[in-house]
């Protein structure tokens, strides 16, 4: 697994959370921080926008760079 | 009776105002009524909770950077799924000195009923004293139970003392969380010593957030959360004063 520089938090101390709120050890779910942050951003309309417009905006500038 | 004219503004930014704003718009027009809500405020934040996309940046200033091109501010006014219809403010911020302009234009609007509902969004950081507000209108500073509030609450009193107003004014709680101690005691302070304290508040729910991150009001989200009761209260408030 891999630290996340960003923001402190290791990707298995977030895993482990999410299992905390299962109760139920069956329930252990191991997922990436990058799939947490993605399925965060498409549980919400407003985040999934916001996160489409950064996309293309970053697309744009690629391009003008290229 | 005409034109029912309401200005919310936070004595401070971060208050809640536009929430407060988007959800009585929705009220009122599941009661039926004929609403209206503008957004005066250069964050331009009122339109996401009525659905509006992101990256749709365009409103009312849009039409006062090149008046020969644009639309007149009028034609910028959108409709959500409920109805209301809604006027962003647009991405030219410098444009909101023109702010006292779209308020006294607002009471000739053709399109406008005569028993229609008014609401604007107004910028904390505005000087209330410099709006061109009259007779009939209504001003709610909406507030939050804590000290730099209560602190500039006493600034505003000494500042405007003097002062005779024709608008009605008052103080709106909002974000109320019952279980802090400091404010219970900021309450208690208020309702006793603060005459234009509105005579109800609005809870602290996590309902606002989720309803925001689903670009939408908490009428639609929660119908029968704490806040939702708040809301009607408050509707039923403004609607027997336009009633008196």
């Amino acid at each position: 697994m891999q630290s996340n520089k960003n923001n402190g938090y290791r990707t298995h101390d977030i895993s482990r959370l999410i299992s905390s709120y299962g109760g139920n050890t069956a329930d252990y779910i191991e997922i990436t921080e990058e799939e947490l942050i993605k399925n965060t951003i498409n549980k919400y309309p407003l985040f999934r926008d916001i996160n489409i417009a950064k996309t293309n905006i970053m697309q744009n500038i690629k391009k003008v760079a290229t | 009776m005409s034109l029912k004219r309401i200005f919310f503004s936070g004595l401070k930014g971060g208050v809640g105002t536009s929430s407060i704003v988007a959800n009585i718009a929705c009220a009122l027009k599941y009661e039926n009524e004929e609403v209206f809500a503008v957004d005066l405020d250069k964050k331009n934040e009122l339109r996401l909770h009525f659905g509006m996309d992101w990256q749709n940046e365009s409103g009312w200033t849009n039409s006062f950077v090149d008046q020969n091109i644009e639309k007149k501010w009028t034609e910028h006014f959108y409709k959500d799924s409920d109805g209301v219809k809604f006027l962003p403010f647009g991405n030219f911020p410098k444009m909101e000195c023109y702010i006292p302009d779209i308020i006294k234009q607002s009471n000739q609007l053709s399109f406008l009923q005569d028993h229609a509902w008014l609401l604007f969004d107004c910028p904390s950081h505005i000087d209330k004293e410099e709006l061109p507000l009259g007779k009939g209108d209504v001003l709610i500073e909406v507030i939050n139970c804590n000290p730099a509030c209560h602190s500039l609450m006493n600034v505003s009193h000494n500042n405007n003392q003097s002062i005779q107003k024709d608008y009605e004014h008052y103080f709106l709680i909002n974000n109320f969380n019952s279980n802090s101690e400091i404010e219970v005691d900021i309450y208690q302070l208020w309702r006793d010593c603060e005459p234009k304290l509105a005579p109800f508040f609005i809870h602290s729910d996590e309902v606002i957030k989720e309803a925001l991150a689903f670009k939408n009001v908490a009428f639609n989200c929660a119908r029968y959360s704490v806040v939702i009761d708040d809301y009607k209260t408050l509707i039923s408030w403004l609607i027997s004063k336009f009633n008196d």
